[in-house]
């Protein structure tokens, strides 16, 4: 093998492992998924095959109104647990970025939801939450309110799985955003401080535009896990009471697992893929916007 | 003569049988016990895996429709079976073949419509290891407090129970009049009890929804009504037989709709506090005439076409639904679904659950029925459930709960092709008993 040939071929065969192995992981998947979506397929009547039906799964899908209203429900979701997340994780984060008494032993403790498993998560406020058992009704029930099985409440059970989201997911952003608050660069602040800038000032000038891209990085990787939650609300609810905490992958769920449509559940995911690369084109847009904005 | 197993076992001597039990059965829990017994006699190994009751049909079928060859044997809710049919073996085969068959074994011993749960299109696939259906459970105690006399006797009266019944101490309810199993997985087989009590049907002869009618309408209502009046506790939208039992069995609720077989725990002073207090009827019904009203319920062990052991799995679930093990399984291990008529009226076993006289009459009554037959039968019960859930917690109508259940679960059947050629279809189809 001449040198043109071997400089030609030799990155190819280096990176084949690693591309068979994504092809077979992440792209074939992706694909037969696709191919599947365009299918009648239903595992309980094998005896009906494979049928190819063109778009029919999506146009079933969206002229149901539970798929919108799962769609709805599940951008409310998105919205409100992280943006609440984000809030809360960065002010948490500011506040730990100065010293105070016993910040060693609360530190550890806020990270605890981010280390357990959302099953575990699912399980622990399902109990919490257990109308006749849990700490959280009978705290209500206390205090006098009228609700205080708060899963068993269409009004209560979606603000109660967002905040169970808020819980687990807060200290991720408080994370992130306490690692690149630490890393800043200390100039900056002297400069400030020296030209008399207020706290407000500081933060507003200084501190918020250096933490921007970390916070859109932050806000990218939940806004994508959010859309996509399962397995608290599957713990929680199952989508109830009524279809009040049903979202998009509890949907998908049912349609692939409980009643065996595996071409509608499919056209689901895709559709739900489809949104999510929507979403993080746009944050991706802002975030490139940001950076060459922090680079002039 | 006796069957000689042993004898019957010899060319399957070191197979291994993989089995896939459905957690949450007593009786599953006993047979990795029993099972050391075939084992020894027959040298025929046992392995189990046990899943989780709400996880079994996604695996199931996930293992199937792959041609996996993992299991020889599945555990299967009777409720679920025309979902499995297209991928199970027959034993009628293996019924008829001397080598295996035991000429002892007497099928009509089984309650008849708990093996016609394992019945399709006259062959048979299972033999059932129990045999419930949903009873009224009530506490005797409380109803002589009370003053109330017998049991009620239609679903109004039932009602009426709950509201005398709840006990309030300073504005917080001590005792519930009654318990309702609201979970989506339960809503709608606690309302088809009283529904079909008043001579309701599910479908029409063309497997078109008709319960969009006054019957539904007065159940849904008086449903709805315990939930909101709260003569059931607030929990209960999340409530399914397991858990309704919980709350009852520590003495919070006086009337309970569920599975006949939690009598075997209520009744146990270890694990209830209501034990001896308890009395076992029919679940109340309107119309004197209805007959098959209560749905029957069974668990059973099938023979995947893709097991690789399948001759020695049948003399795995022939022997285990054998009169004298399924005796031996309620003598000793207290499960408390006898499926056979001999096992129910054996002395020794009836005098320890007082509910067993009960099952009987049920059977011989032909009280009991099984669902519609249909491969669909768990989404009409899924899609229903959605909006009888809403109902209940009052955020929407009976009516409109009831209209939007019967769009739900038309277009449903619709889309899978039922109504394609507008065909009649049998009534182990529709489910059209009375």
């Amino acid at each position: 093998m001449d040198a043109v040939t071997e400089e030609r071929y030799l990155p190819w065969g280096l990176l084949a492992p690693a591309l068979i192995i994504i092809l077979l992981i992440g792209v074939f998947p992706l694909f037969y998924n696709l191919f599947l979506s365009m299918h009648f397929w239903n595992l309980t009547r094998p005896e009906l095959g494979m049928r190819f039906i063109w778009f029919k799964n999506y146009t079933s899908l969206f002229t149901s109104s539970l798929f919108w209203e799962a769609f709805l429900r599940t951008f409310v979701f998105t919205i409100v647990a992280v943006g609440l997340e984000m809030c809360l994780g960065f002010g948490l984060a500011l506040l730990f970025n100065r010293d105070f008494k016993g910040k060693s032993i609360v530190f550890p403790i806020i990270l605890i939801p981010m280390i357990t498993t959302p099953i575990v998560v699912g399980l622990i406020w399902r109990y919490m939450f257990n109308g006749e058992f849990g700490f959280v009704s009978w705290i209500l029930q206390v205090v006098g309110t009228d609700v205080h099985a708060v899963l068993s409440n269409p009004a209560t059970a979606l603000p109660a799985v967002i905040f169970v989201d808020v819980w687990h997911w807060t200290p991720f952003v408080f994370l992130l955003s306490l690692a690149r608050l630490g890393a800043l660069p200390r100039s900056p602040y002297e400069a400030a401080e020296i030209d008399g800038a207020s706290t407000w000032q500081i933060f507003k000038w200084v501190t918020f535009p250096m933490m921007k891209s970390v916070l859109l990085v932050a806000l990218l990787l939940r806004t994508m896990d959010a859309f996509k939650i399962f397995d608290e609300i599957f713990i929680m609810t199952q989508g109830g009471p009524g279809d009040a905490t049903e979202v998009l992958s509890l949907e998908i769920y049912r349609q692939t697992f409980r009643y065996f449509n595996m071409g509608k559940g499919s056209a689901l995911a895709i559709v739900m893929l489809i949104v999510i690369i929507i979403i993080s084109r746009i944050y991706l847009k802002i975030f490139q916007k940001e950076e060459a904005v922090v680079q002039q | 003569m006796a069957f000689d197993l042993a004898g019957a076992s010899k060319p399957y001597k070191g197979q291994t049988l993989t089995l896939s039990l459905m957690a949450g059965y007593k009786v599953n829990e006993v047979i990795p016990q029993i099972g050391k017994e075939f084992t020894k006699i027959t040298g025929i190994e046992l392995k189990y895996e046990s899943i989780p009751y709400s996880e079994t049909l996604e695996k199931h079928m996930i293992a199937l429709s792959t041609g996996s060859r993992t299991y020889d044997l599945l555990n299967i809710d009777n409720l679920w079976f025309p979902q499995y049919v297209s991928y199970l073996r027959p034993l009628d085969d293996y019924m008829k073949n001397p080598k295996l068959a035991d000429p002892n074994f007497d099928v009509k011993d089984f309650v008849p419509e708990v093996l016609q749960g394992y019945q399709w299109e006259g062959k048979t696939y299972s033999f059932p290891e129990g045999y419930f259906f949903p009873v009224l459970i009530y506490r005797k105690d409380l109803f002589e407090k009370h003053g109330l006399t017998g049991p009620p006797k239609t679903y109004q009266e039932f009602y009426e129970y709950a509201k005398k019944l709840t006990e309030k101490e300073g504005g917080t309810t001590v005792v519930y009049g009654a318990t309702e199993q609201g979970q989506r997985t339960g809503i709608f087989d606690e309302l088809c009890t009283p529904y079909w009590g008043k001579g309701g049907q599910l479908f029409d002869k063309k497997l078109k929804p008709i319960f969009d009618n006054q019957d539904m309408l007065n159940v849904l209502t008086i449903y709805q009504k315990i939930y909101t009046e709260g003569l059931a506790p607030a929990g209960s939208t999340d409530f399914e037989l397991g858990e309704a039992a919980a709350f009852f069995a520590q003495g919070k609720a006086a009337m309970m709709w569920n599975w006949s077989m939690m009598g075997a725990d209520l009744e146990d002073p270890s694990k209830s506090k209501v034990a001896g207090k308890l009395g076992y009827t029919m679940f109340p019904k309107d119309n004197p005439k209805a007959v098959h009203y209560v749905r029957e319920a069974s668990t059973g062990l099938c023979i995947p076409k893709t097991a690789t052991n399948k001759e020695a799995a049948f003399l795995f679930v022939q022997w285990l639904n054998s009169k004298g093990t399924l005796l031996k399984v309620e003598a000793e291990y207290k499960t408390g679904h006898p499926s056979r008529y001999s096992v129910m009226r054996d002395p020794k076993v009836a005098k320890l659950f007082p509910y067993f006289p009960l099952l009987e009459k049920a059977a011989k009554d032909n009280a009991v029925r099984l669902v519609p037959k249909i491969v669909e039968w768990s989404q009409v019960d899924d899609i229903s459930a959605v909006y009888f859930q809403k109902c209940m917690i009052g955020k929407m109508s009976p009516k409109d709960a009831i209209k939007e259940a019967v769009k739900g679960v038309e277009r449903m059947l619709d889309d899978k092709g039922y109504y394609f050629e507008g065909k009649e279809y049998s009534d182990l189809l529709t489910g059209r008993y009375n």
